[in-house]
């Protein structure tokens, strides 16, 4: 069932909150054991949280909807590990802004899902806590750095997770999943309450089986907020009552043809270009459009987000939050704190961003990335001149085994190869499930659109899922 | 872009990052590849781009300057391993 007809069915009487509470945690206790998507969950609770949204549910817009969050986003008094030893045992002391929300329209949190330690990763295998298994093949990654939110939502723990992106930590995972996944507009969604890794770009998003269900919880989840002075200024827009109201037929769809070629699976590469072929024949204007090598894009990704990450990461060091390992003196403390509670993934990115912001070396790396970034925000306006949307592939490739790329951190880095770009740019973007690849692995059709146009992207790809009609669920959630 | 030893020792210290027995020269040479495909930065021309930050967010966000509720001590203190009467513990800073 999808959040929208549980929510009719809990505001119609026809069941109880408490009745998809235990609906979810059977599946939840059943499929755990081959996933471990989530890093916390507890039955209990759960029921506990459900029966409080019985209470009072009436016009709700998400009343009984179990919601999975990543663990980098804070509910009050529940954990918080964002992944990483270093904060293993923290319970968080305020919910996120987005949260709030959520619950205010009836919703519950039913767990708290796995990721990639501080959401540095494309894997889910950068977890302190162990990987987290794509329910398509178990033997397989779910792409990361949200990988359990993206793996609970394919795998029917709940219609809705949260995720957040930095470089693609959204829309990757749902294409390796095979569901929705959407990045909003920078600014569109309030971070207050979503740990910090790179401030310009970071976004939370929600992931979702229907388009329908993901632009709910965008809506209600979007609108300016007093905690977070870099959300847009823009009210809500009613994204779900407007899926429908414009043809494809009225949109100019551009896409980069470079983009389907070397670097891109064939079997994606196919599917992407049936996808373009339908899009002509429902009557859209194709635009191919040319845009630098996308490379350029991972390379200023890969020095101004550890650059932000170095800074915002000082402030786990054994003092307000987390375990502590003590030393002689204070710089011992932070050292001993920081050097055993890090994973490798964040020790090599901090080190990345303290190098490039260091004496010396910050011009040539730090500032010339952020000119480029610049030049990517140009180059974005300039192509959204001649189209309305963008589409291509999200990912290069399907979900890869766990194991198979975690000795090659730069060819981990070039699986965001064709998200990176939006979150430089700080514009929308999602993905929808487009097709299958030969051994029935999910492949993504990836969606842009210009700064603040979430209306359009949304309206693209609730048309074009219901003609491609690839959203299934995984033989594994036996729905 | 050659990352030496040195280097990674230099940084560490600046990160506040203990490195494990092999890790100084496993960041040597991943930090070494990484910054390496990073390098290509250098052939942008960005001649015309004065400082590369996003004045399309020119609006100023203010907050009336008026108190509001906030987190009580006790909670601010939730997440520290050691406190004293309202304060955190730490070792000496000055010896």
């Amino acid at each position: 069932m999808t959040a929208v007809q549980i929510a009719a069915g809990v505001r119609d009487g026809k069941f109880s909150a408490l009745d998809v509470a235990k609906s979810f945690c059977k599946q939840i206790e059943k499929l755990e054991p081959k996933l471990h998507a989530l890093l916390h969950y507890n039955h209990d609770a759960a029921i506990r949280d459900a029966k409080g949204s019985d209470q009072g549910t009436k016009g709700l817009r998400l009343a009984g909807v179990p919601i999975v969050v990543k663990d980098n986003i804070c509910v009050d008094n529940q954990p918080l590990t964002c992944g990483s030893k270093i904060l293993k045992g923290y319970r968080s002391t305020y919910s996120a802004t987005a949260i709030n929300r959520l619950i205010d329209e009836g919703a519950f949190i039913i767990g708290k899902s796995n990721l990639d330690e501080f959401a540095m990763g494309s894997s889910c295998e950068h977890s302190a806590y162990g990987p987290t298994h794509n329910p398509w093949d178990t033997a397989r990654v779910p792409g990361g750095s949200s990988g359990g939110s993206a793996a609970a939502v394919a795998a029917c723990y709940a219609p809705i997770s949260l995720g957040s992106e930095t470089g693609g930590s959204v829309r990757q995972p749902a294409s390796l999943t095979g569901i929705v996944g959407i990045k909003p507009s920078y600014g569109r969604i309030s971070r207050y309450g979503l740990v910090a890794f790179g401030s310009s770009l970071d976004q939370i998003g929600p992931f979702a089986r229907t388009v329908e269900d993901a632009a709910l919880a965008l809506e209600i989840m979007s609108g300016p907020d007093d905690n977070d002075s870099t959300t847009l200024s823009a009210a809500p827009e009613a994204y779900v009552a407007n899926l429908d109201k414009r043809d494809l037929k009225k949109f100019r769809v551009g896409y980069v043809p470079e983009h389907l070629g070397e670097g891109c699976d064939p079997a994606i590469r196919k599917s992407v270009e049936s996808a373009i072929a339908l899009l002509k024949s429902e009557g859209a204007t194709i635009v191919e459009l040319k845009l630098s090598d996308p490379g350029f894009s991972v390379a200023t990704y890969y020095i101004v987000a550890p650059c932000e990450a170095s800074s915002n990461l000082s402030r786990f060091d054994g003092i307000r939050y987390g375990p502590r390992k003590d030393g002689e003196d204070l710089l011992q403390l932070y050292m001993n704190t920081r050097g055993e509670g890090f994973g490798h993934e964040v020790k090599r990115r901090i080190m990345i961003g303290t190098f490039a912001l260091s004496a010396g070396y910050q011009d040539a790396f730090y500032k010339k990335a952020l000119k480029v970034r610049e030049l990517t925000r140009r180059e974005y306006a300039h192509a959204f001149e001649k189209c309305d949307v963008m589409v291509g592939p999200t990912s290069p490739n399907t979900a890869f085994k766990i194991g198979e790329n975690v000795g090659d951190p730069l060819k981990m880095y070039l699986c965001d190869i064709y998200t990176i770009g939006a979150n430089l740019a700080g514009i929308p973007a999602m993905s929808i499930p487009c097709g299958y690849d030969d051994a029935g692995l999910p492949i993504g059709l990836h969606i842009q659109a210009p700064m603040e146009g979430e209306m359009e992207m949304l309206q693209v790809a609730y048309g074009m899922e219901q003609r491609l009609k690839a959203n299934r669920a995984p033989a594994l959630a036996g729905v | 872009m050659d990352i030496t030893r040195q280097t990674v020792e230099h940084i560490a210290l600046l990160a506040r990052l203990k490195l494990a027995p092999g890790e100084t020269e496993q960041l040597a040479r991943e930090m070494s590849s990484i910054l390496g495909y990073i390098k290509k930065l250098a052939d942008v021309d960005t001649s015309d781009i004065e400082d590369g930050l996003d004045h399309s967010r020119k609006h100023k966000v203010w907050a009336e300057d008026e108190p509001r509720p906030s987190f009580t001590t006790d909670q601010a203190l939730s997440g520290a391993q050691e406190q004293e009467t309202g304060y955190i513990k730490v070792p000496p800073i000055v010896g």
